[in-house]
Parts: C-alpha cells; structure tokens; sequence
C-alpha cells in the first residue's frame, strides 16, 4: 500500500541533536523495528512520521508524497501508543469508530445529528408534560403531581438502565428523518459502515462482547487489543507502534508479539515498529533498524543483523548475553598473524581466515575488537578450524536450558560462554576455550565498524 | 448500533435453584420469588401489629416530646410551664422507650435481611419486582393517606399528642385514636405504607449488598464468584457503620434544620421561646412574606434573587470561557516567557482582593461603567470575573496537566484538528474540575457583599441577594429586634440553590475520570 521514506531528516530540541542526518527507505507491506536504548531517537523518528513533532531538517515521504509539513490528521497512519491513550470517556465502540467518523461524518451531518437529538430530547420532556397534565385533569391534583415526579422518574431510571438512551432517541429520529432527507441517509449509511468495520476488527482481534465497556472496565491486554483495532478500523497506509508490548506482563507479551506478527502478515499494511527489546525485534522484524545516539547504526534482515554485526554497537546490542570482545593488538611473526593482549595471543590462521586475513593484515601493529557470541564459544571438546585458548571459570548461571558460563582469560578479561544444557562445572575449573574461526567478528576500535 | 448495553446482574446466592416448588403450584405461575415477596409482606403486617399500639402510643410522645426538649428548651426556669423534674423524667423515660424502639428495630431488619438473602431471593427478577411492587404500594398508601388526612403524618400526630398531653400527665395511657372509620382507615395505610416501606428499605440492601459485590468483582476482574455468605455478624456490620454514619449526619445537618424549624416559627413563638408552633401556616406566611415584599427602592427578594443568579451564572460561565484556553495552553503549548506570565497570573492572589476595591471604583467610575443602574451591575459582573480568572486559570492549569497528553495525540492521528482535540477528548475529561471550578465561582459571587456593597449598593432594583439580608437585618420590631423567622427563611431560600446546585453535581466531583484510559 505504501512506502514510507526519510530524506536527510534531522530533528534537534535546542542544544541536543535527537535524530541526525537519518535515511531511511521502509518497503510496502514491510514490518520495520526500529530498536535500540532508550533515548536512541527511535521514538522522535516515530513521532516525526506521525507528525507530532516537527522535523528540523530533511523531508519525509509516504506513498511517494511529501508529508513533512502535513498535520498528523492529513497522513493517513494509524498509531498505538505505548499507553494505549484509549479515550476513557467513551466505550470500546466510540474509542474505534472515532477515527472514521471524523474522517467519514461531515460537519453538516454532525450537525443535523446534534439538531435531531435536540428535537427529541423536547418531544421527550413534551410528552411527560402532557401525560402528567392529562392524569391531572382526569384523577386530580395529587395524582397529577405524582404522576409528573413519577413520569420524571421513569425518565431518569431509563437512562440509567439503559445508557444508549439517548443515541437511541438520536438514532430513531435520523432513521425518520432518512426518509425525507439524503444528509440523513447518508449519515446512517455511513454509521453502518462504520459498525462493519468496527465489528470486523473486533471479530479479528476477538474482543466483540467488549464493545459497550469503558477503557476503565479492560484487563491491561483487553486495552492493548482495543488500541489495536482502533488503528486497524481505519485501515491506513501505515501502522505505528511505540512500544505496544511493554505494558503486558511477560506471558501476555509472547501471545500478544506472535498475534501481532499475524495479524500485520493478515492485513499487509507498512508497519514501523517502535522498541527497546530485542527479543520482539528479531521475532517480528522483516528488517530491523539498530539506532544509536540518533543515528541508524545498521539496517537488515534479523539474521543479517545477528550474524554480520556492522558496528561494535551493534555487535553489543543485538543478542543475550551479549557478545564477547577482546581488545588486542595485530601483530605479525614467522607463524603469521596474532592478536595480542596482556596474558594472550591468539592464532589467526590463514588457511581458515582466507580473504579476511587479507584485510586483518592491513591492521598489523593496530589495534582492532575481536567479537564472538557466547553461543560460538566451544569448551572441553576440540573443535576444528578454532582458535584455543585456556580460561578459568569464575562464576556459573544455570538458566536451564543453556547454562551461561563465566571465564576468565589472560589478565582478567572476561568470556561468557553459553552450552546447552547443565552442565557440572563448578567456581575456579580450567577448560580450554576453542573460538572457531568463522564466527569471529573484528571491528576497528577507533570507528567502531567492522572489519571483517 | 445502539445494542442493548450491559446492567448490573444481581447474581442468586446459589440456594434459591435448589428449591423446587410442586408441579401443581408452578402451573398456577407461582414462583419462588412470589413466595418470598408474600412471606415478607405477611412477616411486615404481622409484626407491625404488634408494634402498632407501641405506636400510636408512644411515637406521638416521643416526636413531641424531643421536638420541645431539643428546640424549645426555656432559657429561664418557668416552673410553671415546664416542671423541671418531672419532665426531665419524662425525657428520660420516653428516650430510654425510643432507644429500644430502634434498637428492636434494627434488630428485627437484620435478622430479616439475612434470613431472605440466604434463602437467596437476591436474583434480578425478584429484586425488580419486589421493588417495583412495594413502591407502588408506598405510594398509594401515601397518596391516600394524604387525601383523607389533608395534613402529612407528622404534624398531624403532634397534635394529636398535644390534645392527650393532659392523660399522660395524668398518668393515663391512652389511645389517641378513636375507633371509628377513620381511624380503622388510618390503620390499614399505616400498614401499608410501613410493610411496603420495609419491603423497599430490604430490596435497597440487597441491592447496596449486591452492588458492593459487583464493583468488588470488577475491580478483582474475576470472572465469578464462589457464594458468599452473608452472616449475621457481616450484615450487623452494615447496619451499625451506617447507624454511625447517620448520626453523624444529623450532628452536621443540626445547624441547617434548626434554621428551618425557625423559618417555620410564628413571631409570638419564637418569644415565647417556643418552635415551630403552627408549621404550615407559618412556612406560608414567612415564605411568602420574603419572597413577595417589596423592599424600599423597589429590591424585592425576586429581584435581588434574579441579579445574584445573574451575576453567579454569569461569573462562572464568563471566567471559564475566558481561562479555559488560557489553561490549556499554558498547560500544554511552549511558548516564550510561560513562566513569568504564570507568576503574574498568580501574584494576583497574592494580596488580599478587598485594597483593590477602591482602585477599582475609581477606575470603574471613570469607564462609565458606574453611571446606570444597569452599567453598575455589569461592572460588577466584570469585576468579579477579572477577579475569579486567576484562580479559574490555575486550577484548570492544574486539572489539564492531569490529563495524559497521549490522549490528544491519539485524537490527532486519529484525524481531529487541534480543537477538535481539545474539544472533544480534553474538555470531556475536564468536566469534574470545570464543575468544581465553577461551583467555587458561583458561589464566591453568590456571598460577595463588600464589592456589591460599594458598586450597587442596598435596596436596589439590581442589588444582589446578600445586600437585600443586610437591608432585612435593618427591619426593626417593636422591641427593636430583627424577625428572627424572615431572616430564616431568607436564609433557607438563599441556600436553596446551592444546595440543588451541589446535589445534582456531586456525581461529576467525584468521578475520577481518566481512569483507565491509560496504563
């Protein structure tokens, strides 16, 4: 339906630079996370999109139309707030129908609409009137004042059995009104409308029989599902979410992040996807933007983003535990290329390496970041095509699952090593530590990018 | 579109399915509802008869008693009205009797409430039935009571206890009523009234209990409830936190029916240190004494009323139209030098309003807007709303501020222009402080007397309500003293409003409103 383009856009509150000189292309029907830690730019990007706030410089586009100076109303995108911000003064129905009847009810219907329910209301208060005068004149005057109190009182009772009571008396008289006039026709064709499409987001969301209760009256994933489909009715070009999930308590949060998953592959709408959590990055991304200090450190696939780190950020950011680093030099001798620390030296094979021993070359005498996730780590059995290393470990974390051990290599440098299992390893064991070559990352410690 | 919305359901307690009636009293289409509602109504009459001749005996001396005891207390010892000793033993006595009375009372209602509930009568049906059914009951029995008995219950056994005073000082206890049609008559409504008045008052604590339940359940978000027991000692609990709780109000309502009772007084009464000698009468008299005389200068209480309604509405609505938006954007909106004009706003209250007053005049004078009758009373309109913006302002500063700006935003995606925001998601959700706000205006303007005072001045045709009681203190008695019972009635009628004004806002004060609309 629509694509969704940053040019150049730059976004400043006074002194601080919020988002800096951000490009970005997101593809139609494509589900784009932007992640990355708190005060990143990731929500100012979102909020620049939505056009609540201003950008300071750069244009944005959606569906190929310039967009940048556009108010919020006259993009076309639906958001969910990471509060919901349903309205609290309406039920379910209104907070998802207020959306389309702004857009779909004219002015001269609504106030057609608010002139019928003032002639009703007086036809109400009139037939009260002439029913109380009319048992007055024919049982006397006690009867005639009780009737009134009596007639009033019915009045109110209704309208607090029944709270409809007014759009009812509202509706009754559009539906008269219809016959005579195309305004009112079309104002009832039109709630129709909207009632379809409010009850068939209700249908997919599964919440029809909460349509006549108040926000206050919802469970926390109740109000999540009804900020949903308040975007969904609306049916727009693009989707926007800050955050959705991280209100729901961390069951909920699963079951909400794989029906969210569904539901955008279901209704095929551009989705810009707001988040700190990498978990719902990597689950529900098509692409993944990491954001970093305002910049966009590295856009691509989940598996591109996990398995081919651009940046040292990157490296760091994406994946649980995080990924090990060892800071050393290059240096060269007979046997061939070596990283040096204090405490440690570690082979780089040529053979293994190939053309990246090429590049790691160009840095002999340089410092570089060797990167290795805690999962590639191998321990105990010899591995082939690896780099080994002994270690000591200092402290274990059974999660299950995995078991999460800590190492210490050389002088005090740290390795998380991640195994399968449980493992009976105990505080102050030795075990060589084997890094296989192809799952090492090196970066450039001095521009934080890598080098192969 | 308009489904029918979701009601209360007044869940069974579970033990009312278990009975199963015989086949051949449930094709007469009897329920166990219509069983439950004729054994209360049978159980009512049954011990209200018995109650009766405590009655009609005692509850005539009681009112009467405790209605001369509490307001008619003699300030001096007139030993030959009011013999000391034997009437504080009477007091003694009769408040002893009532106490028990009560006590009983509450008793007999606690036991029964619990029997009913845990023979589980509490279902919906049943509930609107009963209620439906034993309001109509009271209403008739009222209504006819009333057309045969011209005056209401109260003052009618007041008299009738004066008229058997001399019996029972004579130690004589007898029945006041006679045993001729009309009191045979008297009896059948008073049954009636009373079965269906105890009917009501139980179907209102199912329903409180009931309610209570509900909301508690809402509030767990659980999807149902095990059967509660409502035990002897749970409803007891009820009924003696209310018992409290209601004398308590009368502590605070004392002030108020004391004023009435004087409103409802005869001069020669109220000289004689006595208290709503002839009620009706006098309610009569003295009201309409205020609301239809004709002050000097043409005031009159119609007038004054009409000009304290005018300059109140008018100061309430006008101050927050004016400081609504300018709340809003300070609450919401950057702009340069917020602060300082916030400071100003509020340094306005920094001083006490009465040394503007005569700045003010001055000013005003010169403006012409002193120069008519009428120019005076819109001066003073707007000087009461250039006064009550700052504090309008801040407080609704203060209310917006609580309003999650989430909200708006929504309503800016969701295709609302800027007002539109405001119009419809913020406004809505400022009503309880626009209200309160509101009411403190109205009232402020309702009180005011020093600005009135010097703008308008007494016994005008546009003076405001508190200038007219100042010119009602004026009015002199032979002995010099002021009527006591019109400034009374002057009183009740100038509170009037306010009262109705707070009763039928309450609902909006205290509603929290944005509960829920965000996490």
């Amino acid at each position: 339906m629509a694509e969704v383009k940053f040019e150049n856009v730059t976004k400043a509150f006074g002194e601080t630079v919020a988002v800096r000189d951000l490009d970005l292309e997101i593809h139609d029907k494509e589900f784009l996370v932007l992640v990355g830690p708190s005060g990143c730019g990731k929500t100012t990007t979102l909020r620049m999109l939505a056009g609540l706030e201003d950008t300071t410089k750069g244009r944005i586009y959606i569906d190929g139309k310039d967009v940048t100076f556009l108010p919020p109303k006259d993009r076309d995108i639906a958001m969910v707030f990471q509060s919901y911000a349903l309205y609290p003064h309406m039920n379910v129905y209104d907070n998802m129908a207020f959306g389309l009847r702004n857009r779909l009810i004219s002015t001269g219907m609504k106030q057609l609409r608010a002139g019928v329910t003032l002639v009703m209301w007086l036809i109400v208060i009139a037939i009260i009137t002439v029913l109380s005068q009319v048992a007055g004149m024919i049982f006397g005057k006690p009867f005639y004042s009780m009737m009134m109190f009596g007639g009033i009182g019915a009045f109110f009772l209704a309208l607090s059995l029944y709270p409809d009571f007014r759009l009812t008396l509202t509706w009754k008289g559009m539906i008269f009104l219809s016959r005579y006039s195309n305004l009112a026709r079309d104002y009832i064709r039109i709630e129709k409308t909207i009632e379809e499409r409010v009850k068939w987001a209700a249908e997919i969301l599964e919440i029809p029989e909460l349509l006549k209760r108040k926000p206050r009256q919802l469970s926390g994933g109740q109000r999540q599902r009804v900020a949903l489909g308040r975007a969904m009715v609306r049916q727009p070009k693009v989707f926007l979410m800050d955050e959705p999930l991280s209100n729901l308590d961390a069951k909920l949060r699963n079951s909400m992040r794989a029906e969210l998953a569904s539901l955008q592959s279901k209704l095929e709408i551009t989705t810009v996807y707001v988040t700190h959590d990498q978990v719902e990055a990597m689950t529900l991304g098509h692409r993944i933007a990491v954001m970093n200090k305002g910049v966009i450190e590295q856009i691509g696939t989940p598996d591109e983003v996990y398995s081919r780190p651009e940046t040292l950020f990157v490296a760091g950011f994406i994946g649980t535990p995080t990924m090990n680093f060892i800071r050393g030099k290059i240096e060269s001798d007979q046997n061939g290329l070596k990283l040096v620390s204090p405490g440690i030296s570690l082979l780089l094979s040529e053979s293994e390496l190939g053309k990246r021993y090429q590049q790691l070359k160009q840095y002999t005498g340089k410092d570089v970041v060797l990167g290795i996730r805690p999962e590639n780590v191998k321990i105990e059995t010899e591995v082939e095509k690896a780099a080994s290393l002994p270690g000591i470990v200092t402290f274990v974390e059974p999660i299950g699952s995995v078991t999460n051990l800590f190492f210490e290599i050389g002088r005090g440098e740290k390795i998380t090593v991640s195994v399968e299992g449980y493992r009976k390893i105990g505080r102050g064991d030795s075990s060589t530590l084997f890094f296989p070559y192809d799952m090492m990352h090196f970066f450039d410690p001095a521009s934080g990018k890598r080098i192969c | 579109m308009a489904a029918r919305s979701e009601k209360f359901e007044y869940r069974s307690t579970g033990m009312v399915d278990q009975i199963e009636l015989p086949e051949t009293i449930r094709s007469l289409g009897i329920s166990i509802e219509h069983i439950s509602f004729m054994v209360t109504v049978f159980t009512a009459i049954s011990v209200f008869w018995a109650f009766w001749k405590f009655e009609n005996l005692l509850w005539n001396r009681v009112s009467y008693r405790i209605g001369l005891w509490v307001f008619s207390r003699p300030y001096y010892e007139d030993t030959e009205a009011y013999p000391t000793g034997p009437y504080m033993h009477e007091m003694i006595t009769t408040l002893t009797i009532m106490s028990i009375l009560v006590f009983a009372y509450s008793i007999f209602a606690t036991i029964l409430i619990t029997i009913l509930v845990r023979k589980g009568t509490a279902t919906k049906k049943s509930y609107l039935s009963l209620t439906g059914i034993s309001f109509l009951v009271f209403l008739m029995a009222w209504w006819a009571e009333q057309s045969f008995w011209v005056s209401p219950n109260n003052w009618f056994r007041l008299e009738l206890a004066q008229l058997h005073d001399e019996y029972w000082k004579a130690g004589i206890l007898s029945l006041p009523m006679a045993t001729d049609k009309e009191g045979f008559l008297f009896i059948v409504f008073r049954f009636a009234e009373i079965s269906a008045l105890l009917v009501l008052s139980y179907n209102l604590g199912i329903d409180f209990i009931a309610y209570r339940e509900y909301r508690r359940e809402l509030k767990e978000k659980t999807i149902a409830r095990e059967t509660t027991v409502w035990t002897f000692r749970r409803v007891l609990r009820y009924v003696l936190f209310y018992t409290v709780m209601l004398l308590f109000l009368v502590f605070t309502l004392f002030p108020v029916i004391y004023t009435f009772l004087v409103s409802i007084s005869s001069e020669a009464a109220l000289r004689n240190q006595n208290l709503a000698d002839d009620p009706i009468k006098n309610f009569v008299l003295n009201y309409s004494s205020v609301i239809f005389t004709r002050e000097r200068g043409g005031a009159s209480f119609q007038t004054a009323f009409r000009n304290s309604i005018f300059l109140g509405v008018g100061t309430a609505i006008g101050g927050l139209s004016i400081s609504l938006p300018a709340a809003y954007a300070i609450a919401r909106f950057r702009f340069s030098s917020k602060r300082p004009i916030e400071f100003l706003i509020l340094a306005t209250q920094m001083f006490p309003g009465i040394i503007l007053l005569i700045p003010q005049f001055l000013i005003w004078r010169e403006l012409g807007l002193l120069s008519t009758e009428n120019r005076r009373l819109y001066g003073t309109l707007l000087a009461y709303f250039a006064g009550s913006v700052a504090y309008t302002v801040w407080m609704m500063k203060g209310y917006f501020e609580t309003i999650p700006r989430d909200l708006e935003e929504a309503a800016l995606i969701d295709g609302s222009s800027n007002f539109g925001a405001f119009a419809r998601i913020s406004l809505p959700l400022a009503a309880p402080g626009m209200v309160a706000v509101g009411i403190f205006t109205f009232l402020g303007a309702w009180n005011e007397f020093a600005l009135a005072q010097i703008f308008i001045g007494e016994n005008k045709p546009t003076s405001p309500l508190p200038l007219l009681f100042y010119s009602y203190q004026d009015t002199s008695a032979p002995d010099n003293k002021p009527f006591f019972q019109l400034l009374a009635a002057y009183s009740m009628l100038v509170a009037l409003p306010i009262i109705i004004l707070f009763m039928s806002l309450q609902r909006l004060l205290a509603r929290g409103a944005t509960a829920g609309g965000v996490k």
